[in-house]
Protein backbone atom coordinates (compact mmCIF):
# COMPACT_ATOMS: atom_id res chain seq x y z
CA UNK A 1 0.00 0.00 0.00
CA UNK A 2 1.36 3.11 -1.28
CA UNK A 3 -0.25 5.70 1.31
CA UNK A 4 2.22 8.77 0.35
CA UNK A 5 2.54 8.24 -3.74
CA UNK A 6 4.17 11.81 -3.95
CA UNK A 7 6.90 11.40 -1.86
CA UNK A 8 9.78 10.70 -4.50
CA UNK A 9 8.79 13.71 -6.67
CA UNK A 10 8.85 15.59 -3.82
CA UNK A 11 12.36 14.77 -2.89
CA UNK A 12 13.88 14.74 -6.00
CA UNK A 13 12.22 18.45 -6.36
CA UNK A 14 13.88 18.96 -3.06
CA UNK A 15 17.66 18.09 -4.06
CA UNK A 16 17.31 19.83 -7.14
CA UNK A 17 16.27 23.14 -5.53
CA UNK A 18 19.19 22.31 -3.14
CA UNK A 19 21.86 22.06 -6.12
CA UNK A 20 20.37 24.84 -7.72
CA UNK A 21 20.61 26.83 -4.75
CA UNK A 22 24.40 25.26 -3.85
CA UNK A 23 24.84 26.63 -7.86
CA UNK A 24 23.81 29.90 -7.52
CA UNK A 25 25.89 30.20 -4.16
CA UNK A 26 28.80 29.46 -6.30
CA UNK A 27 28.46 31.99 -9.05
CA UNK A 28 26.97 35.12 -7.35
CA UNK A 29 28.69 37.54 -4.64
CA UNK A 30 27.22 39.09 -1.23
CA UNK A 31 24.15 40.63 -2.78
CA UNK A 32 23.60 37.17 -4.54
CA UNK A 33 24.18 34.98 -1.15
CA UNK A 34 21.87 37.25 0.79
CA UNK A 35 18.99 36.87 -1.13
CA UNK A 36 19.53 33.37 -1.60
CA UNK A 37 20.12 33.54 1.89
CA UNK A 38 16.32 35.31 2.44
CA UNK A 39 14.51 33.07 -0.36
CA UNK A 40 15.75 29.90 1.90
CA UNK A 41 13.85 31.73 4.95
CA UNK A 42 10.84 32.09 2.72
CA UNK A 43 10.81 28.68 1.90
CA UNK A 44 10.92 27.32 5.87
CA UNK A 45 7.91 29.86 6.45
CA UNK A 46 6.28 28.64 3.23
CA UNK A 47 6.75 24.61 3.86
CA UNK A 48 5.83 25.13 7.42
CA UNK A 49 2.24 27.19 6.52
CA UNK A 50 1.53 23.98 3.91
CA UNK A 51 1.85 21.35 6.83
CA UNK A 52 -1.30 23.13 8.38
CA UNK A 53 -2.71 24.46 5.25
CA UNK A 54 -1.98 21.67 2.79
CA UNK A 55 -1.66 18.88 4.84
CA UNK A 56 -4.03 19.08 7.62
CA UNK A 57 -6.24 21.86 5.65
CA UNK A 58 -5.97 24.47 8.26
CA UNK A 59 -5.72 27.57 6.23
CA UNK A 60 -3.82 30.05 8.60
CA UNK A 61 -3.84 33.36 7.67
CA UNK A 62 -1.80 34.80 10.76
CA UNK A 63 1.57 32.97 10.10
CA UNK A 64 3.46 36.46 10.04
CA UNK A 65 2.30 36.37 13.70
CA UNK A 66 5.41 33.45 14.36
CA UNK A 67 7.75 35.01 11.77
CA UNK A 68 7.60 38.70 13.92
CA UNK A 69 7.82 36.78 17.06
CA UNK A 70 10.82 35.02 16.31
CA UNK A 71 12.37 37.86 14.71
CA UNK A 72 11.33 40.07 17.52
CA UNK A 73 12.30 37.66 19.99
CA UNK A 74 15.75 37.29 18.54
CA UNK A 75 15.92 41.46 18.52
CA UNK A 76 15.06 41.92 22.27
CA UNK A 77 16.83 39.13 24.02
CA UNK A 78 19.86 39.86 22.08
CA UNK A 79 19.67 43.75 21.75
CA UNK A 80 18.35 44.64 25.23
CA UNK A 81 19.17 41.38 27.36
CA UNK A 82 22.42 40.78 26.26
CA UNK A 83 22.27 37.06 25.23
CA UNK A 84 24.20 35.67 22.54
CA UNK A 85 22.12 35.35 19.01
CA UNK A 86 22.71 31.43 19.19
CA UNK A 87 20.46 31.28 22.84
CA UNK A 88 18.27 33.83 21.63
CA UNK A 89 17.10 31.83 18.33
CA UNK A 90 16.97 28.63 20.75
CA UNK A 91 14.59 30.85 22.73
CA UNK A 92 12.95 32.47 20.09
CA UNK A 93 12.29 28.45 18.98
CA UNK A 94 10.43 27.65 22.34
CA UNK A 95 8.63 30.64 22.31
CA UNK A 96 7.20 30.05 18.61
CA UNK A 97 6.16 26.85 20.10
CA UNK A 98 4.82 27.98 23.51
CA UNK A 99 2.79 30.72 21.45
CA UNK A 100 1.44 28.32 18.38
CA UNK A 101 0.52 25.94 21.74
CA UNK A 102 -1.17 28.74 23.12
CA UNK A 103 -3.19 30.29 19.93
CA UNK A 104 -3.27 27.05 18.11
CA UNK A 105 -5.69 25.31 21.66
CA UNK A 106 -7.86 28.00 21.07
CA UNK A 107 -8.26 28.68 17.23
CA UNK A 108 -8.67 25.39 15.95
CA UNK A 109 -12.12 25.39 18.03
CA UNK A 110 -13.51 26.69 15.30
CA UNK A 111 -13.76 25.88 11.49
CA UNK A 112 -13.51 26.72 7.80
CA UNK A 113 -13.32 30.31 7.35
CA UNK A 114 -13.88 31.13 10.95
CA UNK A 115 -10.51 29.92 11.27
CA UNK A 116 -9.12 32.05 8.65
CA UNK A 117 -10.35 35.11 10.16
CA UNK A 118 -9.76 34.50 13.69
CA UNK A 119 -5.67 33.82 12.43
CA UNK A 120 -5.68 36.86 10.65
CA UNK A 121 -7.09 39.20 13.67
CA UNK A 122 -4.52 37.30 16.01
CA UNK A 123 -1.50 38.30 13.92
CA UNK A 124 -2.86 41.78 13.23
CA UNK A 125 -2.97 42.27 17.29
CA UNK A 126 0.67 41.58 17.35
CA UNK A 127 1.28 43.76 14.71
CA UNK A 128 -0.96 46.76 16.06
CA UNK A 129 1.11 46.10 19.60
CA UNK A 130 4.67 46.30 17.56
CA UNK A 131 3.74 48.91 15.82
CA UNK A 132 2.78 51.18 18.79
CA UNK A 133 4.85 50.03 21.82
CA UNK A 134 8.00 52.04 22.53
CA UNK A 135 10.15 48.77 24.20
CA UNK A 136 9.80 47.45 20.72
CA UNK A 137 10.52 49.87 18.76
CA UNK A 138 7.25 50.92 17.63
CA UNK A 139 6.93 51.73 14.17
CA UNK A 140 10.62 52.03 13.68
CA UNK A 141 11.34 48.21 14.66
CA UNK A 142 14.84 47.51 16.10
CA UNK A 143 18.03 47.79 14.52
CA UNK A 144 21.33 46.55 15.73
CA UNK A 145 20.89 42.84 16.18
CA UNK A 146 23.72 40.71 15.97
CA UNK A 147 24.26 37.23 14.02
CA UNK A 148 24.39 33.63 16.17
CA UNK A 149 28.14 33.31 17.22
CA UNK A 150 29.12 29.65 15.22
CA UNK A 151 32.89 30.06 15.71
CA UNK A 152 32.52 26.41 17.82
CA UNK A 153 31.44 24.95 14.65
CA UNK A 154 34.46 26.92 12.72
CA UNK A 155 31.32 29.09 10.94
CA UNK A 156 32.10 33.21 10.63
CA UNK A 157 28.01 33.77 10.19
CA UNK A 158 28.55 37.38 9.75
CA UNK A 159 29.60 36.70 6.36
CA UNK A 160 27.06 36.24 3.72
CA UNK A 161 28.34 33.44 2.06
CA UNK A 162 28.40 30.99 5.17
CA UNK A 163 24.90 32.74 6.58
CA UNK A 164 23.58 31.57 2.92
CA UNK A 165 25.02 28.05 3.44
CA UNK A 166 23.29 27.53 6.88
CA UNK A 167 19.56 29.35 5.85
CA UNK A 168 19.74 26.72 3.22
CA UNK A 169 20.89 23.75 5.44
CA UNK A 170 17.92 25.06 8.11
CA UNK A 171 15.38 24.84 4.97
CA UNK A 172 17.11 21.51 3.89
CA UNK A 173 16.80 19.85 7.67
CA UNK A 174 12.86 21.65 7.38
CA UNK A 175 12.46 19.37 4.53
CA UNK A 176 13.50 16.42 5.85
CA UNK A 177 11.74 16.59 9.28
CA UNK A 178 7.74 17.67 7.64
CA UNK A 179 8.65 14.75 4.92
CA UNK A 180 9.07 12.57 7.75
CA UNK A 181 6.02 13.69 9.47
CA UNK A 182 4.16 13.51 5.93
CA UNK A 183 5.58 9.70 5.45
CA UNK A 184 4.36 8.43 8.87
CA UNK A 185 0.79 7.60 10.21
CA UNK A 186 0.74 10.60 11.90
CA UNK A 187 0.90 12.21 8.31
CA UNK A 188 -1.63 10.28 7.04
CA UNK A 189 -3.76 11.07 9.92
CA UNK A 190 -3.15 14.82 8.38
CA UNK A 191 -4.74 14.35 5.29
CA UNK A 192 -7.60 12.01 6.32
CA UNK A 193 -8.39 15.06 8.87
CA UNK A 194 -8.41 17.74 6.07
CA UNK A 195 -10.49 15.03 3.62
CA UNK A 196 -13.53 13.77 6.76
CA UNK A 197 -13.57 15.18 9.52
CA UNK A 198 -16.59 13.36 11.15
CA UNK A 199 -15.11 10.12 10.15
CA UNK A 200 -12.04 10.64 11.91
CA UNK A 201 -13.53 11.48 15.23
CA UNK A 202 -15.56 8.66 14.39
CA UNK A 203 -12.51 6.29 14.37
CA UNK A 204 -11.66 7.47 17.89
CA UNK A 205 -9.08 10.76 16.69
CA UNK A 206 -8.40 13.46 19.35
CA UNK A 207 -9.07 15.99 16.74
CA UNK A 208 -7.99 19.18 18.85
CA UNK A 209 -4.96 17.29 20.16
CA UNK A 210 -3.72 16.53 16.43
CA UNK A 211 -4.49 20.17 15.22
CA UNK A 212 -3.41 22.10 18.43
CA UNK A 213 0.20 19.59 17.08
CA UNK A 214 0.03 20.75 13.84
CA UNK A 215 -0.32 24.16 14.48
CA UNK A 216 2.37 24.48 17.51
CA UNK A 217 4.85 22.68 15.13
CA UNK A 218 4.21 24.70 12.37
CA UNK A 219 4.74 27.95 14.56
CA UNK A 220 8.10 26.86 15.77
CA UNK A 221 9.25 26.60 12.52
CA UNK A 222 7.98 29.66 11.20
CA UNK A 223 9.73 31.45 14.43
CA UNK A 224 13.02 29.71 13.24
CA UNK A 225 12.91 31.37 9.90
CA UNK A 226 11.91 34.51 11.69
CA UNK A 227 14.58 34.94 13.86
CA UNK A 228 17.32 33.87 10.99
CA UNK A 229 15.38 36.77 9.41
CA UNK A 230 16.24 39.16 11.61
CA UNK A 231 20.02 38.22 11.41
CA UNK A 232 20.10 38.63 7.97
CA UNK A 233 18.90 41.92 8.19
CA UNK A 234 19.92 42.85 11.42
CA UNK A 235 16.72 44.75 11.93
CA UNK A 236 13.21 43.85 12.39
CA UNK A 237 10.07 45.62 11.60
CA UNK A 238 6.55 45.97 12.77
CA UNK A 239 6.06 45.45 8.77
CA UNK A 240 7.51 41.38 9.71
CA UNK A 241 3.67 40.59 11.62
CA UNK A 242 1.74 42.48 8.69
CA UNK A 243 -0.90 40.55 7.27
CA UNK A 244 0.14 40.45 3.69
CA UNK A 245 3.36 38.27 4.69
CA UNK A 246 0.43 35.69 5.73
CA UNK A 247 -0.92 36.50 2.82
CA UNK A 248 2.20 36.50 0.71
CA UNK A 249 3.14 33.22 2.16
CA UNK A 250 -0.27 31.45 1.88
CA UNK A 251 0.07 32.40 -2.06
CA UNK A 252 3.31 31.10 -2.28
CA UNK A 253 2.05 27.86 -0.89
CA UNK A 254 -0.99 27.70 -3.34
CA UNK A 255 1.30 28.40 -5.67
CA UNK A 256 4.12 25.87 -5.45
CA UNK A 257 1.19 23.08 -4.47
CA UNK A 258 -0.49 22.41 -1.08
CA UNK A 259 0.61 19.40 0.31
CA UNK A 260 3.44 18.73 -1.09
CA UNK A 261 6.16 20.05 1.04
CA UNK A 262 8.87 20.78 -1.96
CA UNK A 263 6.27 22.64 -3.68
CA UNK A 264 6.05 25.50 -1.71
CA UNK A 265 9.68 26.07 -1.63
CA UNK A 266 9.95 26.25 -5.15
CA UNK A 267 7.30 28.71 -4.88
CA UNK A 268 9.15 30.44 -2.55
CA UNK A 269 12.14 30.48 -5.45
CA UNK A 270 9.63 31.43 -7.85
CA UNK A 271 8.12 34.46 -5.97
CA UNK A 272 10.77 35.88 -5.19
CA UNK A 273 12.78 36.07 -8.18
CA UNK A 274 9.45 36.52 -9.89
CA UNK A 275 9.33 39.98 -7.62
CA UNK A 276 13.39 40.38 -7.42
CA UNK A 277 13.49 40.82 -11.31
CA UNK A 278 10.03 42.53 -11.94
CA UNK A 279 10.61 45.15 -9.50
CA UNK A 280 13.36 46.35 -11.50
CA UNK A 281 11.42 47.05 -14.62
CA UNK A 282 7.99 47.93 -13.16
CA UNK A 283 6.02 49.23 -9.82
CA UNK A 284 3.32 47.29 -10.71
CA UNK A 285 5.50 43.94 -10.14
CA UNK A 286 2.36 43.02 -7.47
CA UNK A 287 -0.28 43.33 -10.42
CA UNK A 288 2.15 40.39 -12.26
CA UNK A 289 2.83 37.97 -9.29
CA UNK A 290 -1.50 38.49 -9.02
CA UNK A 291 -2.59 37.42 -12.51
CA UNK A 292 0.30 34.65 -12.36
CA UNK A 293 -1.15 33.55 -8.88
CA UNK A 294 -4.99 33.62 -10.42
CA UNK A 295 -3.99 31.24 -13.35
CA UNK A 296 -2.30 29.10 -11.86
CA UNK A 297 -5.32 28.58 -8.98
CA UNK A 298 -7.24 28.29 -12.48
CA UNK A 299 -5.68 25.61 -14.64
CA UNK A 300 -3.68 24.36 -12.09
CA UNK A 301 -5.35 23.93 -8.98
CA UNK A 302 -2.51 21.97 -7.24
CA UNK A 303 0.25 24.24 -8.38
CA UNK A 304 3.38 23.81 -9.34
CA UNK A 305 4.07 20.52 -7.88
CA UNK A 306 0.61 19.37 -10.01
CA UNK A 307 2.10 20.65 -13.37
CA UNK A 308 5.49 18.80 -12.85
CA UNK A 309 3.93 15.70 -11.43
CA UNK A 310 1.23 15.86 -14.71
CA UNK A 311 4.32 16.72 -17.20
CA UNK A 312 6.50 14.11 -15.97
CA UNK A 313 3.22 11.25 -15.97
CA UNK A 314 2.37 12.61 -19.61
CA UNK A 315 6.20 11.86 -20.33
CA UNK A 316 5.97 8.45 -19.86
CA UNK A 317 3.27 7.60 -20.76
CA UNK A 318 4.43 8.80 -24.19
CA UNK A 319 8.11 6.68 -23.76
CA UNK A 320 5.64 3.71 -22.33
CA UNK B 1 -23.05 -4.77 25.94
CA UNK B 2 -25.65 -1.59 25.60
CA UNK B 3 -28.44 -0.13 27.51
CA UNK B 4 -30.02 2.78 27.01
CA UNK B 5 -32.83 3.83 29.77
CA UNK B 6 -35.60 6.12 28.79
CA UNK B 7 -33.35 7.52 25.95
CA UNK B 8 -34.73 10.98 24.13
CA UNK B 9 -34.01 13.41 21.64
CA UNK B 10 -35.71 16.25 20.65
CA UNK B 11 -34.92 18.90 17.99
CA UNK B 12 -36.76 22.20 18.97
CA UNK B 13 -40.48 21.26 19.01
CA UNK B 14 -39.97 18.21 17.06
CA UNK B 15 -39.64 14.74 19.59
CA UNK B 16 -37.30 12.66 17.45
CA UNK B 17 -36.98 9.75 19.81
CA UNK B 18 -38.78 8.86 23.20
CA UNK B 19 -38.06 7.03 25.97
CA UNK B 20 -36.25 4.15 24.27
CA UNK B 21 -35.41 1.73 26.40
CA UNK B 22 -33.43 -1.31 25.30
CA UNK B 23 -30.58 -3.99 26.66
CA UNK B 24 -28.11 -5.83 23.74
CA UNK B 25 -26.75 -8.52 25.20
CA UNK B 26 -23.11 -8.91 24.12
CA UNK B 27 -22.48 -10.85 20.91
CA UNK B 28 -25.92 -10.39 19.93
CA UNK B 29 -27.01 -9.55 16.48
CA UNK B 30 -30.04 -6.73 17.22
CA UNK B 31 -32.08 -5.19 14.08
CA UNK B 32 -33.77 -1.84 14.30
CA UNK B 33 -35.95 -1.13 11.67
CA UNK B 34 -39.76 0.90 10.95
CA UNK B 35 -40.75 3.69 8.77
CA UNK B 36 -38.87 6.37 7.30
CA UNK B 37 -38.77 9.21 10.38
CA UNK B 38 -38.66 6.80 12.91
CA UNK B 39 -35.78 7.76 14.49
CA UNK B 40 -33.67 5.39 13.49
CA UNK B 41 -30.38 7.13 12.59
CA UNK B 42 -30.86 9.51 15.42
CA UNK B 43 -30.56 6.54 17.69
CA UNK B 44 -27.83 5.43 16.03
CA UNK B 45 -26.50 8.72 16.44
CA UNK B 46 -27.05 9.24 20.02
CA UNK B 47 -25.16 5.75 20.73
CA UNK B 48 -22.12 7.10 19.01
CA UNK B 49 -22.22 10.25 20.14
CA UNK B 50 -22.85 12.73 17.37
CA UNK B 51 -25.75 14.16 18.87
CA UNK B 52 -26.15 14.38 22.77
CA UNK B 53 -29.21 13.15 24.25
CA UNK B 54 -32.15 15.32 25.54
CA UNK B 55 -33.01 13.01 28.20
CA UNK B 56 -32.10 9.34 29.50
CA UNK B 57 -28.65 7.40 30.08
CA UNK B 58 -26.79 5.04 27.46
CA UNK B 59 -24.94 2.39 29.15
CA UNK B 60 -21.83 0.85 27.21
CA UNK B 61 -19.79 -1.82 28.18
CA UNK B 62 -20.36 -1.47 31.35
CA UNK B 63 -19.83 2.19 31.49
CA UNK B 64 -22.07 5.41 31.81
CA UNK B 65 -21.21 6.88 28.43
CA UNK B 66 -23.86 9.80 28.21
CA UNK B 67 -21.52 12.69 28.12
CA UNK B 68 -18.54 11.30 26.54
CA UNK B 69 -17.61 12.12 22.98
CA UNK B 70 -17.86 10.64 19.89
CA UNK B 71 -14.07 9.90 19.77
CA UNK B 72 -13.90 8.25 23.60
CA UNK B 73 -16.61 6.33 22.62
CA UNK B 74 -14.97 5.42 19.64
CA UNK B 75 -12.04 3.95 21.81
CA UNK B 76 -13.31 2.34 24.06
CA UNK B 77 -14.92 -0.43 21.10
CA UNK B 78 -17.58 0.95 19.39
CA UNK B 79 -17.66 1.90 16.04
CA UNK B 80 -20.12 2.90 13.63
CA UNK B 81 -20.75 3.05 9.55
CA UNK B 82 -22.66 5.85 8.04
CA UNK B 83 -26.17 5.86 5.99
CA UNK B 84 -24.01 7.67 3.47
CA UNK B 85 -20.84 6.64 2.98
CA UNK B 86 -18.33 8.41 4.37
CA UNK B 87 -14.76 7.96 3.23
CA UNK B 88 -11.53 9.80 2.59
CA UNK B 89 -12.19 10.58 -0.90
CA UNK B 90 -8.90 11.83 -1.87
CA UNK B 91 -7.09 8.94 -0.12
CA UNK B 92 -6.80 5.34 -1.92
CA UNK B 93 -8.31 2.49 -0.71
CA UNK B 94 -5.65 1.20 1.33
CA UNK B 95 -4.91 4.34 2.71
CA UNK B 96 -8.35 4.99 4.03
CA UNK B 97 -7.90 1.67 6.03
CA UNK B 98 -4.50 2.60 7.42
CA UNK B 99 -6.62 5.77 9.10
CA UNK B 100 -8.23 3.55 10.60
CA UNK B 101 -5.80 1.05 11.75
CA UNK B 102 -4.18 3.75 13.22
CA UNK B 103 -6.33 5.07 14.91
CA UNK B 104 -7.47 1.85 16.43
CA UNK B 105 -4.06 0.61 17.37
CA UNK B 106 -3.34 4.29 18.80
CA UNK B 107 -0.46 4.97 16.11
CA UNK B 108 -1.52 8.35 15.28
CA UNK B 109 1.33 9.79 17.32
CA UNK B 110 3.99 8.15 15.58
CA UNK B 111 5.84 10.42 14.02
CA UNK B 112 8.60 9.68 12.78
CA UNK B 113 8.60 6.33 10.54
CA UNK B 114 7.77 5.89 7.42
CA UNK B 115 4.00 4.42 6.61
CA UNK B 116 5.82 1.83 4.22
CA UNK B 117 7.99 0.40 7.09
CA UNK B 118 4.76 -0.44 9.32
CA UNK B 119 4.62 -4.21 8.35
CA UNK B 120 2.28 -4.22 11.23
CA UNK B 121 -0.12 -1.69 10.42
CA UNK B 122 0.02 -3.00 6.36
CA UNK B 123 -0.54 -6.43 7.52
CA UNK B 124 -3.45 -5.63 9.66
CA UNK B 125 -5.28 -3.10 6.50
CA UNK B 126 -4.74 -6.14 3.86
CA UNK B 127 -6.46 -8.49 6.67
CA UNK B 128 -9.73 -6.15 6.99
CA UNK B 129 -9.25 -5.51 3.14
CA UNK B 130 -9.56 -9.08 2.70
CA UNK B 131 -12.27 -9.56 4.77
CA UNK B 132 -14.56 -7.21 2.92
CA UNK B 133 -13.29 -8.78 -0.36
CA UNK B 134 -11.54 -5.46 -1.42
CA UNK B 135 -7.81 -6.95 -1.04
CA UNK B 136 -6.87 -6.68 -4.94
CA UNK B 137 -7.88 -3.07 -4.76
CA UNK B 138 -5.68 -1.29 -2.49
CA UNK B 139 -3.90 0.55 -4.01
CA UNK B 140 -7.12 2.13 -6.19
CA UNK B 141 -8.24 5.70 -5.16
CA UNK B 142 -11.44 5.64 -3.39
CA UNK B 143 -13.53 6.96 -6.42
CA UNK B 144 -12.78 4.14 -9.14
CA UNK B 145 -14.82 1.98 -6.74
CA UNK B 146 -18.31 1.08 -7.52
CA UNK B 147 -21.10 2.51 -5.03
CA UNK B 148 -21.42 -0.96 -3.54
CA UNK B 149 -17.36 -1.37 -3.21
CA UNK B 150 -17.50 2.04 -1.30
CA UNK B 151 -20.16 0.50 0.70
CA UNK B 152 -18.11 -2.49 1.33
CA UNK B 153 -14.78 0.01 2.75
CA UNK B 154 -17.38 2.19 4.64
CA UNK B 155 -18.07 -1.47 6.90
CA UNK B 156 -14.01 -1.85 6.11
CA UNK B 157 -13.33 1.16 8.15
CA UNK B 158 -16.00 0.68 10.95
CA UNK B 159 -14.17 -3.38 11.36
CA UNK B 160 -10.60 -1.99 10.96
CA UNK B 161 -10.72 -1.36 15.51
CA UNK B 162 -11.85 -4.58 15.92
CA UNK B 163 -14.66 -3.13 17.99
CA UNK B 164 -16.59 -4.27 20.72
CA UNK B 165 -20.14 -3.49 19.61
CA UNK B 166 -20.47 -2.31 15.86
CA UNK B 167 -23.59 0.21 14.36
CA UNK B 168 -23.65 -0.58 10.88
CA UNK B 169 -26.54 2.03 9.30
CA UNK B 170 -28.41 0.32 6.19
CA UNK B 171 -25.17 -1.10 4.91
CA UNK B 172 -26.85 -2.71 1.70
CA UNK B 173 -28.83 0.72 0.85
CA UNK B 174 -28.59 1.25 -2.66
CA UNK B 175 -26.69 -2.60 -3.43
CA UNK B 176 -27.28 -4.53 -6.37
CA UNK B 177 -29.03 -7.79 -4.87
CA UNK B 178 -25.13 -9.61 -5.36
CA UNK B 179 -23.85 -6.69 -3.72
CA UNK B 180 -26.77 -7.00 -0.65
CA UNK B 181 -25.60 -11.10 -0.99
CA UNK B 182 -21.51 -10.48 -0.51
CA UNK B 183 -22.69 -7.53 2.26
CA UNK B 184 -24.81 -10.31 4.25
CA UNK B 185 -22.01 -12.93 4.17
CA UNK B 186 -19.67 -10.28 5.22
CA UNK B 187 -21.68 -9.75 8.42
CA UNK B 188 -22.77 -12.78 8.83
CA UNK B 189 -19.20 -14.05 9.35
CA UNK B 190 -18.45 -11.70 12.03
CA UNK B 191 -17.18 -13.79 14.74
CA UNK B 192 -19.79 -13.65 18.18
CA UNK B 193 -16.85 -11.25 20.29
CA UNK B 194 -18.15 -8.23 18.36
CA UNK B 195 -21.78 -7.21 19.35
CA UNK B 196 -23.41 -5.95 15.88
CA UNK B 197 -26.98 -3.22 15.70
CA UNK B 198 -28.01 -2.66 12.31
CA UNK B 199 -30.51 -0.27 11.01
CA UNK B 200 -31.83 -2.39 7.92
CA UNK B 201 -34.83 -2.12 5.12
CA UNK B 202 -34.14 -5.55 3.36
CA UNK B 203 -36.45 -7.88 5.04
CA UNK B 204 -34.54 -10.82 3.75
CA UNK B 205 -30.87 -9.37 5.86
CA UNK B 206 -33.03 -8.19 8.78
CA UNK B 207 -34.90 -11.87 9.50
CA UNK B 208 -31.12 -13.41 7.99
CA UNK B 209 -28.94 -11.63 10.78
CA UNK B 210 -30.71 -10.63 13.81
CA UNK B 211 -31.19 -12.90 17.11
CA UNK B 212 -33.81 -10.06 18.14
CA UNK B 213 -35.36 -6.80 16.42
CA UNK B 214 -36.25 -3.99 17.63
CA UNK B 215 -39.27 -2.08 15.61
CA UNK B 216 -39.32 1.77 16.16
CA UNK B 217 -42.17 3.89 15.24
CA UNK B 218 -42.21 7.84 15.40
CA UNK B 219 -39.57 7.62 18.14
CA UNK B 220 -41.18 5.16 20.74
CA UNK B 221 -40.14 1.39 20.91
CA UNK B 222 -43.06 -0.33 19.00
CA UNK B 223 -41.98 -3.63 19.78
CA UNK B 224 -38.82 -5.98 20.28
CA UNK B 225 -38.49 -9.56 19.83
CA UNK B 226 -36.92 -12.53 18.08
CA UNK B 227 -37.50 -12.73 14.29
CA UNK B 228 -40.52 -15.03 14.22
CA UNK B 229 -42.32 -13.23 16.94
CA UNK B 230 -41.98 -9.58 15.11
CA UNK B 231 -43.01 -11.77 11.79
CA UNK B 232 -45.89 -12.75 14.18
CA UNK B 233 -46.89 -9.20 15.76
CA UNK B 234 -50.28 -8.22 14.07
CA UNK B 235 -49.28 -4.65 15.06
CA UNK B 236 -46.03 -4.56 13.52
CA UNK B 237 -47.55 -5.93 10.59
CA UNK B 238 -50.13 -3.50 10.12
CA UNK B 239 -47.62 -0.43 11.16
CA UNK B 240 -44.37 -1.24 9.30
CA UNK B 241 -44.15 -4.96 7.26
CA UNK B 242 -47.49 -4.20 5.35
CA UNK B 243 -49.71 -7.16 4.11
CA UNK B 244 -52.83 -8.80 5.32
CA UNK B 245 -52.83 -9.96 8.55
Amino acid sequence: MNADPDRQLRWVLALVLMAAGLAAWASTGYFGRSFLAEIALWAIVAMSLDLLAGFAGLICLGQALFFALGGYAVGILATQFGLGALTATGLAILLGLVAGFLVGAVVVRVGGVFFIMVTLAVGEMLHAFLFTSRKMGASDGLPGIPRANLKALGLNFDDAGTFALVALAAAFLVFVLLDRLAASPFGLVLRALHGNETRLRALGANLWAVKTAVFTLAAGITALAGALFAQLNGFVSPDLAHWTVSGQVLIIVILGGLGSIAGPALGAVVVQVAAHLLAKHTGHWMLVLGALFVAVVMFAPHGLFGLLKAGLARGRGRHA
Amino acid sequence: MLETIGLARSFGALSVLRDVTLTIAAGERRAVIGPNGAGKTTFFNLLSGEVPPSGGRIRFAGQDVTTKGVAARARMGLARSFQRNSLFADLGVGANLAVAVIEAERQGWSLWRPLNRRADIEGKVAAIAAQIGLADRLEQPVTALSYGAQRQLEVGLALAGRPKLLLLDEPTAGMSPDETQAMERLIAALPRSVTVVIIEHDMDVVFGLADRVTVLDAGTVLAEGTPAEIRASAEVRARYLGGAP
